[in-house]
């Protein structure tokens, strides 16, 4: 087997290429951007461990970035700061073993309602736990520079692409990508369906759940209903759709695609760009369903296909 | 090597299943006959544990199989096709031959498939195994049913109908193959036909099932003189 194939190696180097270019540039502003970038990319890998390869559509992502979000400010100054973002994504992992057993029995529309529900279900909660502890919104003085926390996403948009890249190698791989066929068939091949659907939901909640953390450590405060905004999670399922979610290069494509998108139009034409983004989703959801990455498989099939084949 | 112990199913009022009993011995050619709806292939759904008896009990040698998830069952050394084609569509052939020789039994018997071109060869499946399996015809989909089936490595394996619309031709292909996948592999096979010559033709005992009861068992030439089959069987689908 080759060391790494081109849909592997495309998406790797695209995200280091990235990372280590911007901050040539020698401005806050690419640093700024490449931070959000790479929080995307690696929120959209995560996303794509269960929902592009084991087939389970979360419409709830956001809770794990959330969750890492709150972790992180509740033990702020009793931990050092990166300990902090780590038990942020560890909660997160935890938070997805414990609900997932009930929430991965479902499947279809009724799984993209139910993490959605999920979803707004913990932010209520949180809300509720900050108005009774009398906070609105919590304050982070003294976090990392921007420098540290760019390298930190970075990273974090690194490991997501290649856990993708790993897991389609893995027996865990090819057990999702069954599940997401066939669930039934996958079970009675020998697949081990509920145990691979937990570990999946479980991995696909930890990086994000660092992410949150980090957003929050940029932003300097935390404020539940943005930490918690469902807008997070139709972003993410968004950029799957532009950019595909069966492997690796579907999250690369998408975040890039939207964020170069949203730093274009959104600070100048705000509403050209719902507009575009609403005209963007159609179209690819009826034309090209598995996103950019689909098209490039699509020329690649019909230039390998014999003539008249 | 099988036995089947007293097993019935209902789904609600149907009773689909009454105490059904059978021994599968170890490398034989094992028939299921029976008229539309008399609950075979449910009987290859509980076997594999995708369906839980209503009462009774399946053992695989001194293991009891009922009661285990259809994965641990598969690992145990048993896979079925199904009688309504259920390949992973989106993955080419091969893909989906490889997907089942990542998963299946766990000790798979030493002359076991070990390889994907030996089993699409076998299944005659090697000329299309980088097509996307959605894309094959219904007579391929049901040999990719079998190729995947096999590619798990089973000591058991359970075929519900794979002949079912082919021609006479690609029938007399498919006894081959089952032939040679007890020969070469030693393979305990199940089978589920409705093409009566190819099934009496096959096997080495036959279990005739009626309103999912068993209302003959033995040999084929013995069955087929049995009158309660005659009547209850061939009486009414000839
Ligand atoms: N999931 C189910 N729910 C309700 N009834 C079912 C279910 N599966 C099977 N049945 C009923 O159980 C009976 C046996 O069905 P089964 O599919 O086992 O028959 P079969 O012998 O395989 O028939 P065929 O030759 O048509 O394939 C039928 O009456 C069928 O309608
Ligand atoms: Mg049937």
């Amino acid at each position: 087997m080759r060391l790494l194939t081109t849909r592997e190696a495309v998406p790797l180097l695209l995200v280091a290429a990235i990372a280590a270019v911007l901050p040539l540039l020698g401005s806050d502003y690419y640093l700024g951007v490449g931070f959000i970038l790479f929080g995307w990319i690696a929120l959209a890998q995560s996303w794509t461990v269960v929902s592009g390869l084991a087939g389970y559509i979360s419409l709830g992502h956001v809770v794990f970035a959330g969750i890492g979000g709150y972790v992180l400010v509740l033990t702020w100054g009793a931990v050092p700061v990166w300990a902090g973002a780590l038990l942020g994504a560890l909660a997160a992992g935890l938070f997805a073993l414990l609900v997932g057993l009930p929430v991965l029995r479902v499947r279809g529309p009724y799984f993209v309602i139910l993490t959605f529900g999920l979803a707004e279900f913990a932010k209520y909660v949180v809300i509720n736990i900050e108005n009774a502890l009398g906070r609105f919104g919590r304050l982070i003085l003294g976090g990392p520079p921007l420098e540290t926390l760019y390298w930190a996403m970075a990273a974090l948009a690194l490991a997501g692409t290649l856990a993708v890249v790993a897991i389609r190698r893995l027996r865990l791989g090819a057990g999702l990508v069954a599940i997401r066929e066939d669930e039934l068939a996958a079970d009675t091949i020998g697949v081990p369906t509920v145990r691979f659907k937990l570990f999946a939901f479980a991995l696909s909640a930890l990086l994000p759940g660092f992410v949150g953390a980090l957003f929050v450590l940029r932003t300097g405060y935390f404020e539940p209903a943005q930490a918690f905004d469902p807008v997070i999670s139709f972003t993410i399922v968004t950029m799957a759709i532009v950019g595909g979610s069966a492997d690796a290069r579907g999250p690369v494509f998408g975040a890039l695609f939207l964020v170069a998108l949203s730093e274009l139009l959104w600070s100048n034409f705000p509403q050209v760009y719902m507009i575009v983004l609403g005209a963007l989703l159609v179209g690819f959801v009826l034309f090209a369903p598995n996103g950019v990455a689909g098209l490039f498989e699509r020329r690649r099939a019909a230039a390998a296909a014999p003539a008249g084949g | 090597m099988l036995r089947v112990e007293r097993v019935g199913k209902s789904f609600g009022g149907v009773r689909a299943l009454q105490d059904v009993s059978f021994t599968v011995p170890e490398s034989s050619i094992f028939g299921i006959m029976g008229a539309n709806g008399a609950g075979k292939t449910t009987l290859f759904a509980i076997i594999a544990g995708n369906l839980a008896p209503s009462s009774g009990s399946v053992r695989l040698g001194d293991l009891r199989l009922t009661g285990l998830p259809p994965h641990r069952v598969a690992a145990a050394g048993v896979a079925r096709t199904f009688q309504i084609v259920r390949p992973f569509r989106g993955l080419s052939v091969q893909e989906n031959v490889e997907t089942a020789l990542r998963f299946g039994a766990r000790d798979r018997p030493a002359a076991a498939m070990a390889d994907a071109a030996g089993i699409l060869d076998l299944t005659g499946l090697d000329g299309v195994a980088g097509r996307p399996a959605g894309a094959l015809t219904l007579a391929q989909q049901k040999r990719l049913e079998v190729a995947r089936a096999l590619a798990t490595g089973p000591r058991l394996l359970m075929l519900d109908e794979v002949m079912a619309g082919l021609t006479p031709a690609e029938v007399q292909d498919t006894i081959a193959m089952v032939r040679r996948i007890r020969a070469d592999r030693g393979v305990t096979v199940m089978i589920i036909e409705h093409v009566m010559g190819a099934l009496m033709a096959l096997s080495d005992h036959v279990v005739v099932l009626d309103h999912g009861e068993t209302i003959a068992a033995g040999p084929p030439a013995q069955v087929a003189d049995d009158p309660a089959v005659r009547s209850a069987y061939l009486g009414r689908r000839h």
